[in-house]
């Protein structure tokens, strides 16, 4: 998958984990990982781009005698998560263009997977 | 596999160029994301490894926050790690052909072989100074009124002779003594000898490292004082005082007569065999044993840490003193006015000896066994290992101490017969003492023999009491 369009797509599925109730590290790698291919080094640029944005805040709580970093959404967070729902007829609307005329019937899950 | 520690080291190391909060943070998240894997069950490697590699994750951060990332950081490449294994392979073939080749034929170029050399010594001495290293030395006597001095010599090592202020000195010469690290070990015995015509000498006085030092019968030395590290000491010449020391080397000496006679070594062994010392003789030792075998002295002390004591045929006009702490404790045939024989955790053995005054035998945890032994007077005392005595004639008295080692006499005779025993049990058999008291606070007592004719008193506190009078 393209690593810009994948970037931008990540940044949401981030954002979305964190949406119901603040997360750290590795249970937001949890949550998404059945659906994207993600880990802890993957996940670590996309934090530190959205705490940067303000799409993020971060906050320490102890766990089990150590500190553990829990995310949570922000209201640009959340905009920007509602953003994309709205986006998304319009990418609908773009890849139906894609498979009508570049269409080699191929479906594009599939190479998302390669 | 990397634990978490070195991972993080790794990282934090490449992360240098990052502000300290920037940094700090990284390492936090990866030790937290690591932590809680583990907690989830992985091993610490598994969920090192899954992190991926520390340079690629710092190189990421680095280009982050805008710092190009030094590649020298990037893991070398499956191609570039074979290039630098066969390189390093290259390097040691050549290292190990190096070797051999110095090893078979550039050290003797370099050394050359040894040739034996003669020098006479023309100048009077009356003391003789020896300091050697590899070199064994050996004093021999000769017939002819010269003195001679043979020595190997090659390119690098050799003997420098001298005398000054009377006083005859021998130095075994090294030139370049770093390249001699670099030489194959010399397995070759190189022997200085010097041939000293018949006289009195003053002194000796000679050290060694690794070789052998051997004074030949035939001469005759006030003062001798030799000492060596792993080099033996053979010592056979006359002497007034001899003083005798090695770390590693063992010591040999026989058919000697001084005055006064010390030895001492770490780990090696002594052997005296013949020995009549007027005064003193003192053996001492850490680890290696010591054996003495017909030995008379004015009085003789013997001490070793774990080495062990074999007396046999040793006479001292006054004590006689023989301590080990765990090595064992062996007198054989031996006489002295007072024999103190004491032992540790080592095993004590005494038979066929005889004291004139006091007879003093103590062990701590080690058994103890005595027969056949006679003395004024017999005190035994031990903790917690048991004694057995049999045969032993006192003319006074024989007391016996122990906390919870047993204590069993047969046969002994004595007229005032001791014995008492915290725990330990006591048995007393075929005794003839006029006085006799035996007391134990809970050991069991059995005196099944005749008892004392006039004073007898058998007590014990909690233990039982078995007694058979005899009339």
């Amino acid at each position: 998958m393209d690593i810009q369009l994948k970037k931008g797509l990540l940044d949401v599925c981030v954002l979305a984990a964190v949406g119901r109730e603040p997360s750290y590290g590795y249970q937001i790698v949890r949550i998404i990982k059945p659906f994207v291919d993600i880990s802890e080094s993957t996940l670590y640029p996309i934090l530190r781009r959205l705490e940067a944005a303000e799409c993020l805040t971060s906050y320490s709580k102890e766990h089990n005698g150590r500190l553990r970093r829990y995310y949570a959404i922000t209201p640009a967070g959340q905009a920007r998560l509602d953003g994309f729902r709205d986006d998304w007829e319009q990418i609908r609307t773009i890849y139906a263009f894609i498979r009508l005329y570049g269409g080699s019937g191929k479906k594009t899950e599939n190479e998302e997977n390669t | 596999m990397m634990n978490k520690e070195a991972f993080l080291k790794r990282l934090n190391g490449i992360l240098m160029g990052l502000p300290e909060e920037e940094r700090q943070k990284s390492l936090e998240y990866y030790a937290e994301a690591i932590d809680d894997r583990v907690e989830d069950g992985m091993s610490e490697e598994d969920a090192v490894a899954a992190m991926g590699a520390p340079e690629a994750i710092a190189a990421q951060i680095l280009r982050d926050a805008g710092i190009a990332p030094d590649p020298s950081l990037e893991p070398p490449s499956p191609e570039e790690s074979e290039r630098q294994k066969r390189r390093l392979y290259t390097v040691l073939i050549v290292l190990i052909a190096l070797a051999a080749f110095w090893r078979f034929a550039g050290a003797n170029m370099v050394a050359g072989t040894y040739k034996i050399k003669t020098k006479a010594v023309s100048e009077a001495f009356t003391g003789i100074s020896a300091e050697m290293t590899a070199y064994s030395l050996e004093i021999v006597p000769t017939q002819g009124a010269e003195c001679w001095v043979e020595y190997p010599k090659n390119n690098l090592n050799g003997c420098e002779i001298s005398v000054k202020n009377g006083v005859l000195h021998l130095e075994e010469t090294r030139r370049l003594t770093w390249l001699s690290a670099f030489l194959p070990a010399d397995r070759d015995e190189h022997v200085v000898y010097l041939s000293l015509p018949e006289a009195l000498y003053s002194a000796v006085e000679a050290t060694s490292t690794s070789g052998v030092v051997k004074i030949c019968p035939g001469l005759t030395f006030d003062a001798a004082s030799i000492s060596t590290t792993s080099g033996e000491i053979k010592f056979y010449a006359a002497a007034n005082a001899v003083s005798l020391s090695s770390t590693s080397g063992g010591i040999h000496v026989c058919d000697i007569e001084p005055s006064s006679f010390t030895a001492s070594v770490t780990s090696g062994d002594v052997k005296l065999e013949n020995l009549a010392v007027k005064d003193r003789l003192s053996v001492s030792s850490v680890s290696g044993n010591q054996y003495l075998k017909t030995v008379r002295a004015g009085s003789v002390t013997c001490d070793a840490t774990s080495g062990h004591i074999g007396l046999s045929g040793v006479q001292a006009d006054g004590q006689l003193y023989a301590r080990s702490t765990s090595g064992n404790n062996t007198i054989d045939h031996c006489s002295a006015a007072g024999i103190r024989a004491e032992s540790g955790s080592g095993k004590l053995s005494i038979f066929s000896s005889a004291a004139t005054e006091s007879f003093f035998v103590k062990s701590t945890s080690g058994s103890a066994a005595i027969a056949e032994c006679d003395a004024a007077s017999f005190r035994f005392e031990t903790t917690s290992g048991d004694l057995e005595a049999q045969f032993l004639r006192a003319s006074r008295s024989l007391t016996a101490e122990s906390s919870s080692g047993d204590l069993h006499f047969a046969q002994c005779d004595a007229p005032e017969i001791a014995v008492s025993s915290t725990s330990g049990k006591i048995t007393l058999g075929l005794l003839t003492p006029k006085k006799f008291a035996v007391s134990s606070v809970s050991g069991h007592v059995s005196c099944p023999a005749s008892a004392g004719e006039e004073v007898c008193s058998v007590k014990t506190v909690s233990g039982n009491i078995d007694i058979t009078i005899e009339k």
